[in-house]
């Protein structure tokens, strides 16, 4: 398969930006300006851009509490993304989502998800209904190995996979739920044996990897839009920092994360480019330098958008 | 009695990789590979072998092997008893090898297996493994078993037949026809080895190893083959839809691949049938190499990208006699058959 090197440098920039949006959401949490959790999603940033690098704009994607990736690279944009972690009125959802509810419905992102494992029962709600339209949209489901062990798992898959529905399944395994262990957790270790069960097919990728899950998704997604139905891609990788902004991780192998820092997939895929002479030094220095210019944009526009008021507390809610 | 070591090389992450969702790849769960262990262990056991040396895995298929044996078995002290059967039991320890977590792990497994005395080793995974496993056995014969549907080195063969083979091979029951020294591919880049291949090294143009497998027809610029023969499966069929090598054969072979034409109908991944268009093919003997003339481009190392040539890389692959040494499965048990083993007294006697 040949991926044009245009889009190879543009996944390199999402990852980037990613990054860079992460890096500045922790030290504004660290210094009290973002309110409620916040988790990161550093070292993960190969997944949401290999998937969604293959979708078209007008496609879905389903994400969890670890979200702000995938919105990224679904077009968001950093200014109103982050006047959303700010709880502000400019933000995706006025400000009442945060981190862990963001949603911008228009660019095909349907929500992260506070609820562990919501997703996955969602995503074949949306698929079911891109079929029952006879379109050929797709829709992604982001969810952990944790989220994996919940009903919905089993709920969402067993629907998707009877009904042949456009749902690609990406599962972002960075072995620990919280501070659980994924050993301690279940008793298989490759969550994609669980594909066999519902007669679909399903590979564990290197989820550090950007070309190899950009490979994985293409194939998965050609599937679900032919009509042949749902798919799952086990992605492994390891998340830097804690479950949680504030979490010490004192759970995790010094020795274990040392060894996946090495595997930091933003190095990893620069060198390759580097190598392939498809970007020389200065090009990734900027691609730096524009990803932190547009993060630092985006907090001064989030520091001067206003706090909702009062009189909307209720608006825009349910229950 | 002679009660010898087995070695056991079985990998839990094979059998998941995109062939699954770009072929009709058979989706081989870790649990099915538990009952394969559990085969091979008690088919070990009872012929009499005295220990198991294991390569220790993240999945721990060993200890969910003995554990599911079931309430006849005990194990204890790393002895494992039949409590139906009066045998002395078999001892089941791991292989003194630290994990990495990475392929190379079957490597260093092998050689740990080797250096600690076992007579023969089996293989449990698809050509990936046992290429890594081929590059530490050294003199100690493999046994590989195929836990998917898309390998051409290791056999698809019922487990339980395959503990016989291993056991007549270590007890040295098999036979001289046992065991053939296998080929193998040796990848030169700028003067240095850089990788080997047990059955073929196939240069893909195009500059990632990405998800490993190939699938891609037009993709395939060059390739080297220690074997393929008429029921192979995978890129090796494209010899063994032509002109076919066998295993023992004092030759290889080579392809250049044209993607314009169509030349060849070949089965190279389950259930994917494609036509081939291929320019050039012919013998490469032992001590011969073919120059790779295509860059950027990736090598695939028994199915999987491994190799990436650059630009200004001279590469070259070359064909060795000098490979691992393999069990002939039915030879072996051609052999045992032939000295009785299966009539044994003291093996009845055991048998409980």
């Amino acid at each position: 398969m040949k991926i044009e090197k245009e889009i190879l440098i543009k996944m390199y920039s999402d990852m980037v930006r990613i990054r860079a949006f992460e890096h500045k959401a922790r030290d504004l949490f660290a210094a009290q300006k973002i309110p409620g959790f916040v988790h990161l999603y550093v070292g993960e940033e190969a997944i949401a851009t290999g998937v969604i690098s293959n979708l078209k704009p007008e496609d879905y994607i389903h994400s969890h509490h670890r979200g702000h990736g995938h919105l990224l690279v679904k077009g968001g944009d950093p200014n109103v993304m982050m006047a959303e972690l700010f709880g502000k009125t400019d933000g995706y959802c006025k400000g009442k989502g945060g981190s862990m509810h963001i949603a911008a419905v228009d660019l095909g992102m349907l929500g992260a998800n506070g609820i562990v494992g919501a997703g996955l029962t969602l995503a074949a709600g949306v698929g079911f209904a891109l079929k029952y339209l006879k379109t050929d949209k797709v829709c992604i489901c982001f969810f952990g190995d944790g989220s994996s062990n919940r009903g919905t798992f089993h709920e969402g898959l067993n629907m998707a996979s009877t009904f042949k529905l456009p749902v690609v399944y990406v599962c972002e395994n960075n072995q620990y739920g919280i501070s659980n262990r994924q050993t301690t957790a279940m008793n298989i270790t490759d969550i994609s044996d669980r594909a066999g069960a519902y007669g679909i097919p399903g590979i564990t990728v290197d989820g550090n990897d950007p070309v190899a899950v950009y490979e994985a998704a293409y194939e998965a997604i050609a599937r679900a839009r032919r009509g042949e139905g749902p798919s799952l891609i086990e992605c492994k990788t390891w998340r830097h920092r804690g479950h949680f902004e504030g979490d010490p991780s004192t759970y995790k192998n010094p020795q274990e994360q040392a060894a996946w820092l090495d595997k930091d997939p933003i190095p990893q895929f620069a060198k390759k480019l580097l190598d392939l002479k498809y970007v020389d030094q200065k090009t990734l220095d900027s691609i730096k330098a524009k990803a932190d210019q547009d993060i630092e944009a985006g907090v001064a526009f989030a520091e001067k958008s206003p706090y909702p008021e009062i009189s909307e507390l209720t608006t825009d809610v349910l229950a | 009695m002679n009660r010898p070591t087995v070695g056991l090389i079985a990998n839990p992450a094979s059998g998941k990789d995109i062939r699954r969702l770009v072929a009709h790849g058979t989706v081989v769960d870790n649990q099915g590979k538990v009952s394969i262990v559990r085969r091979l262990v008690i088919s070990l056991m009872t012929c009499g072998v005295g220990r198991i040396l294991y390569m220790p895995d993240y999945f721990g298929l060993m200890h969910k092997a003995v554990d599911g044996l079931g309430s006849n078995y005990s194990f204890k002290d790393g002895l494992l008893k039949n409590a139906q059967a009066p045998g002395p039991g078999i001892k089941i320890e791991q292989a003194d090898v630290e994990l990495t977590g990475s392929q190379n792990d079957s490597r260093t497994a092998a050689e740990a297996i080797a250096r600690q005395g076992a007579k023969c080793i089996l293989v449990l995974g698809g050509d990936g493994t046992c290429r890594q496993a081929a590059k530490g056995s050294g003199q100690v014969p493999l046994l590989p078993i195929s836990s998917g549907t898309n390998n051409v080195f290791p056999s698809m063969v019922e487990a339980t037949t395959a503990g016989l083979a291993a056991a007549a091979v270590a007890l040295d029951l098999a036979g001289p026809q046992a065991v053939y020294q296998a080929k193998r591919l040796t990848i030169e880049k700028n003067g240095q080895k850089v990788d080997e291949a047990l059955v073929d090294a196939v240069v893909t143009r195009g500059s990632f190893t990405g998800s490993k497998a190939v699938w891609d027809v037009s993709d395939l610029a060059q390739a080297v083959f220690t074997r393929g023969e008429p029921g192979d499966m995978g890129l090796a069929s494209i010899i063994g839809k032509t002109n076919p090598v066998s295993p023992k054969d004092s030759f290889g072979a080579y392809v250049v691949f044209d993607p314009r034409r169509r030349d060849l109908m070949a089965p190279i991944a389950p259930g994917v049938i494609k036509a081939v268009g291929v320019t050039d093919s012919g013998r490469l003997y032992v001590g011969e190499h073919i120059d790779i003339s295509v860059s950027p481009a990736v090598i695939a190392l028994d199915g999987e990208r491994e190799v990436e040539i650059s630009e200004n890389d001279k590469v070259s692959i070359s064909l060795s006699s000098q490979g691992p040494f393999v069990v002939d499965l039915e030879a072996a048990l051609a052999g045992s058959v032939a000295l009785g083993f299966y009539r044994d007294a003291q093996r009845l006697a055991e048998l409980g």
